[in-house]
């Protein structure tokens, strides 16, 4: 028995090593260790032998199997691996191919650039207020120092509903609407389509849209004001971005400016597009009028506040390179797809 | 404002170069648009005498000359021109070898017809000039100068080129700066640099005759200038009380009156320096007279006009609201009806000129003028501002008044005008001035603060260094009263506010430092409920696929027809504005539809094979249902020019600026009045892979976004709009919420969009009503689901809809899902018919179900379906 033992040992051992793939290993085993295995076999053997003889067969046996055994295993693991290896081998993908995609659809640069610049504001605190497009010429203009028949009023030229009422020129009525209905300290920015009379072309368009800011506290200071405009040019711009003053006249601020951050393209060295400038003008700003307070019920001896507007589609088409106002109406979806 | 940089340093010396002081300036308040050097243009041009002239050898209509071009050795140049109006003896100018004409126009010397020609005589078309600023040029052919002008002179010195000229930006609040000593003012303060009056304003002047003033060359203007003149009478010179009368009877419209008379008049072109200065600063030179007035317009900001005595009825000048029904033509040739709204000077019969704003035809200076009223007057801004817009006549005159004037100038300017006139010979002071100013104005007062000006600005300025910014400005100090006194031209300036201004321009605004409100409460930037709303309508959009438009507000009132909206369909009643662009931009849009169609069409115009769009719109509603419907025939139009007795309830809530602050009252009656607006999701789509389902997705994954489950869709067969059997109306909470669909084929053909278009309208007051953002977690179910598959043969007419209806209702709650995998129709399945499959999931909350109770369901199911009409295909 012992020398079937060692034969059947060695024929196992063959096998194994002759195995190509695990059908082989799966053979094999059956060859030894099926219910007509020759191993099998070798146990059902056992039966003949003396119950003297039986442990230390029993136990040769034993042995001889758990080698088999443990061959086998080996085999099989070895070959699982390869097959694995193979099989991915085979699967390589052209992963130049197309992904599959989504493809979610586009927000409009004008909206892009409103999210980024409200974004920013309520950051610092600020809420954004809304207000009707169309307004009452009391609120367009007047409570903004702006009376009729003031020569001001031609630097926005005005749709007219009629003798009261206005497509507002500006998103500062939404101003004055927070000043009557909400309690101090205001901060607020107004994003919002505004109108003027104004022939659509590169740099202009009869409709567009704004944002202004208002704050009003005690002890606002116009300091703050340049503070609160270096931050947000800051974050639309990049972090290097200055901003410059220089004054100007508005009727709702006083003192009031314009304000110019540093080119984005040359980054304030002076090009072309700044025209050698190294600024590009941006937005107004001032301190507001303490007419204009009053006539919104906040006692100016005691608040103060600045304000400051700015063009979306100017900020849009800054930031994202766009050279003509026009293509934002255009909705031409190769242009909406590369925001 | 165009200011000549040779004018402006008559009063402040410039030493700075004109681009630097356009800089300067900017950052001092005064913003410099652009500064031009007139004569960059040329190049190499000077004036040559031609020595001879004489025919070309070898051409009949050429001939060759021998130039001075005052050249140091003394050489002649040899020049040949094909113009026949040169004699010897002409001055020229002269084009030299390697010079630069206007336009880019190089000239080299050449040979013509085999004969050298060192450069070119120039025609004024050549040197890019007027012929109304030089009328004895030639048409055709040489510009022939004035024979005193010395050979070798630069054009540009000839024709006052060699300047430079800033236009400065003037803010509607500084009508001072619209002249050039307001200018000065500034820019002595800008660069530090004293500033010198003109003549008219200093006192002790000696006599010289001022008559020789050159012609042609280049005189000394600022030696001319400086030669005191007097602008009083000589002795028997006649009284201006002998001439003329003044009567004002509208004194809130003219505040002040100031007359001077000149007699002995000689009308004739002004000398070449004040026509250079005037053509430099944009204004045509006409005659010496109308010179002087733009002359003191352009130097003092203080408006002029000049009568023919002859022509003033009665020597008398009555300032008064015209009456209804007068006409007068103005200096331009039109003939304006007046009404009791305008201002006019009139005689003692008729009017003169429309106060402020332009002179009538009948009493203008004419060759043959003897006798001439200078007038220089204050009239009130808005009434100007209302005459220039009704008669359609804005001019540099009531553009100046409108912004508001300084009434303490009349008189100097009167003077100055005068002194100008004996200055260029023009005629003789008459002795006194009319001057009517019932009511002075005294000098604005500000209370000075330094701390308040430091606390409003975030500074810690010293006072004296803001009391030096404000005297350089010519503010002065009453330290007894602690007030700073405001001179008269500064009308701008009356408030603590306005002084901050003055000391932060000049102290430099860069200088401020930054701070973020330090002592302000934190308050919390947080998006409202609604606005977070929008943002989530926007994001779920987007990922659904469709790209973000934005599109104007107009409407063209044609859109409706195009639509095929019933002629009683609500979207026809519009606000319509009252100055349109145009007809097709003259309504404020009702729906959003038209232009997302266009978007659309334009995209299939540039080949796009499929778009998928969405805006999200706001739409206006007359407030009272009215617009431009019938009730309304013409709009707006009869508002507007209703006038102030047709006072509308809107300025009744909103009562005129005053003292009154304005309150939160005013603002709900407002809105009350306003008109309505809504906002829509307009969507629309074309181009594989989208149909009506795509569309009906997105509105799915927004209200499973939103939170809202009460909706329905339901078929929508009566919208004219959409195709009648592929339509649906969007019902929110049973309530409409709007209607998509494919676009009616008549429709899409109007809009030039391709045939099969899917397109509609959400409201989204309706979505942010039933949104519900909240969100409760319902436990995952612990049991298996049991599948079962239905396949379904129905009409062809049945919706899914119904049958699933019908299977919910039948099935009860352990029915979990519904879900339609299959309509089939076609090969076996029977004409009329179609197949439906359903895949149905039953779970229990507490068990696993047995076969026989989902067979028992599935039974209950297949009953109610078979008597729905609906049978099961096996």
């Amino acid at each position: 028995m012992k020398e079937r033992l060692v034969q059947i040992e060695s024929d196992a051992e063959r096998a194994i090593a002759q195995s190509a793939n695990l059908r082989d290993i799966e053979e094999a085993r059956l060859r030894f260790w099926g219910k007509k295995g020759e191993l099998t076999a070798v146990l059902r053997g056992m039966a003949a032998l003396t119950p003297e003889e039986r442990p230390a067969a029993g136990q040769l046996v034993n042995e001889a199997r758990a080698r088999i055994e443990a061959r086998l295993s080996e085999a099989e693991a070895r070959l699982t691996r390869l097959a694995l290896e193979q099989k991915i081998a085979a699967e390589t993908l052209d992963i130049t191919l197309p992904g599959k995609r989504r493809s979610p659809g586009h927000k409009h640069p004008i909206t892009l650039a409103t999210e980024a610049i409200c974004e920013t504001f309520l950051g610092m605190g600020y809420q954004i207020a809304e207000g009707p497009e169309i307004e009452i010429d009391h609120f367009n203009f007047e409570l903004l120092n702006i009376p009729k028949d003031h020569p001001a009023r031609d630097t926005q030229d005005t749709f007219y509903i009629d003798d009261d009422v206005v497509l507002r020129t500006h998103t500062s009525p939404v101003q004055v609407r927070t000043m009557l209905t909400r309690p101090l300290p205001i901060k607020i920015i107004c994003p919002g389509r505004v109108y003027r009379v104004d022939t659509a072309d590169a740099t202009h368009s009869p409709v567009f849209h704004q944002i202004e800011g208002l704050v009003v506290d005690r002890g606002i200071t116009m300091g703050d004001l340049v503070g609160a405009l270096s931050t947000f040019a800051k974050n639309i711009f990049g972090e290097d971005t200055k901003i410059r003053l220089r004054p100007h006249h508005f009727q709702f601020t006083e003192p009031s400016a314009e304000v110019d951050v540093t080119c984005w393209e040359c980054g304030g060295k002076g090009c072309r597009l700044c025209k050698n400038e190294g600024f590009i003008e941006l937005l107004g700003a001032g301190v507001v009028n303490p007419k204009v307070l009053k006539m919104c019920g906040i006692d100016p001896e005691v608040y103060s506040g600045f304000a400051f507007g700015l063009g979306i589609e100017r900020v849009a088409t800054c930031k994202y390179n766009i050279n003509s106002m026009r293509l934002l109406y255009e909705n031409d979806i190769r242009f909406l797809r590369q925001f | 404002m165009l200011v000549p940089l040779e004018w402006l340093n008559e009063y402040v010396k410039v030493d700075c170069g004109a681009e630097e002081l356009a800089r300067r300036m900017t950052f001092s308040g005064t913003k410099a648009e652009s500064v031009t050097f007139l004569g960059e243009e040329f190049e190499n041009v000077v004036a040559g005498r031609l020595l001879t002239v004489e025919k070309h050898p070898n051409a009949d209509k050429l001939q060759v000359s021998q130039v001075d071009v005052g050249r140091g050795d003394g050489a002649s140049l040899q020049i040949i021109t094909g113009a026949t109006n040169v004699r010897a003896g002409d001055v020229v100018p002269i084009a030299l070898d390697k010079s630069r004409l206007p336009g880019g126009v190089r000239i080299k010397a050449a040979k013509m017809r085999g004969v050298e020609s060192q450069g070119m005589m120039c025609s004024i078309q050549e040197l890019n000039l007027s012929k109304h600023d030089y009328p004895d040029a030639a048409d055709d052919g040489i510009f022939i100068l004035d024979p005193s002008v010395v050979p070798g002179t630069d054009i540009r010195e000839i024709f006052g080129l060699d300047d430079a000229v800033i236009d400065f930006e003037i803010t509607p609040n500084r009508p001072d700066c619209l002249g050039m000593l307001g200018i000065a003012r500034e820019a002595a303060a800008t660069i530090k640099k004293p500033l010198t009056l003109p003549p008219a304003l200093t006192q002790g002047r000696k006599s010289e005759d001022a008559r020789n003033e050159a012609q042609g060359g280049a005189p000394d203007i600022a030696e001319l200038l400086s030669v005191e003149v007097r602008n009083e009478a000589q002795d028997g010179a006649p009284d201006i009380a002998e001439l003329l009368s003044v009567e004002v009877r509208d004194a809130a419209l003219c505040k002040r009156y100031t007359a001077r008379v000149v007699t002995d008049a000689v009308i004739k072109p002004s000398p070449e320096w004040m026509k250079r200065r005037l053509r430099n600063a944009g204004v045509r030179p006409i005659n010496n007279i109308v010179d002087i007035t733009n002359y003191v317009m352009l130097e003092m900001g203080q408006p002029m006009h000049a009568f023919d005595a002859r022509f003033v009825g009665g020597g008398k000048i009555i300032v008064r609201r015209a009456g209804d029904g007068e006409v007068i033509r103005t200096l331009d040739g039109g003939d304006r009806a007046l009404d009791a709204s305008v201002l006019v000077i009139a005689d003692s019969e008729k009017p003169i000129a429309v106060a402020g704003v332009m002179g009538g035809e009948n009493s203008e200076i004419l060759p043959d003028t003897r006798t001439i009223i200078f007038e220089s007057a204050n009239f009130e801004g808005v009434s100007v501002r209302r005459a220039a817009k009704k008669l359609g006549m804005r001019t540099e005159s009531s553009s100046r008044y409108e912004k508001g004037l300084d009434p303490d100038m009349t008189r100097a300017a009167a003077d100055r005008a005068v002194e100008l006139a004996e200055l260029l010979a023009a005629g003789s002071a008459a002795r006194g001035c009319i001057d009517v100013y019932p009511a002075p104005l005294p000098p604005a007062r500000v209370r000075f603060s330094p701390e308040r000006i430091n606390a409003l600005l975030g500074t810690s300025l010293d006072r004296e260094v803001m009391l030096d910014i404000l005297r350089t400005l010519e503010f002065s100090y009453d330290e007894a009263h602690n007030e700073i006194i405001v001179p008269p031209f500064r009308m701008d300036v009356g408030m603590e506010a306005d002084l901050a201004e003055e000391v932060a321009r000049f102290y430099d605004y860069n200088n401020i430092k930054a701070t973020l409100n330090p002592g302000s409460a934190v308050t919390i930037g947080l998006r409202t409920y609604r606005q977070q709303l929008k943002k989530h309508v926007l994001d779920t959009v987007v990922a659904c696929g469709f790209s973000e438009i934005y599109t104007f507000s107009f409407q063209s009132p044609k859109v409706y027809d195009r639509l095929r909206l019933p002629q009683d369909d609500p979207l026809r009643c519009a606000v319509r504005i009252g100055n349109p662009m145009n007809e097709d931009m003259s309504l404020m849009r009702t729906t959003a539809l038209p232009e997302m169609l266009k978007a659309l069409a334009d995209n299939h115009a540039q080949r796009t094979p499929a778009a998928e769009l969405f805006e999200l719109a706001a739409t206006y509603h007359p407030a009272d249902g009215a617009g431009n419907a019938p009730t309304r025939p013409d709009g707006s139009a009869a508002a507007r020019s209703g006038g102030p007795a047709a006072a509308s309830p809107v300025s009744a809530a909103a009562a005129p600026v005053s003292e009154v602050a304005a309150s939160a009252a005013d603002v709900a009656a407002a809105d009350a009045l306003l008109p309505v607006q809504r906002t829509s999701l307009t969507i629309g789509a074309y181009g594989a892979p989208n149909d009506f389902y795509t569309l009906k997705g997105v509105f799915e994954d927004l209200f499973f976004a939103l939170g809202i489950r009460d909706y329905e869709f339901l078929p929508c067969r009566d919208a004219a709009i959409y195709h009648p059997g592929r339509a649906a109306c969007i019902k929110i909470g049973g309530k409409d919420a709007g209607a998509f669909g494919e676009l009616h084929p008549d429709v899409a053909e109007e809009f030039g969009t391709p045939e099969r278009t899917y397109a509609g309208c959400l409201s989204l007051e309706a979505v942010y009503e039933a949104a519900d953002l909240s969100r409760s977690y319902t436990r995952l179910p612990k049991f298996p689901p049991v599948p079962r598959d239905l396949a379904l043969l129905v009409d062809g007419g049945v919706t899914s809809g119904e049958l699933i209806r019908v299977m919910k209702k039948a099935a009860g709650s352990l029915l979990e899902t519904i879900d339609i995998f299959d309509v089939y129709t076609g090969k076996q399945v029977p004409e009329g018919k179609k197949s439906m499959a359903y895949s149905l999931l039953f779970r229990a909350e507490d068990r696993t179900l047995t076969d026989e109770e989902v067979g028992a369901l599935v039974a209950k199911i297949v009953a109610a379906l078979a008597a729905a009409g609906a049978e099961l295909r096996t």
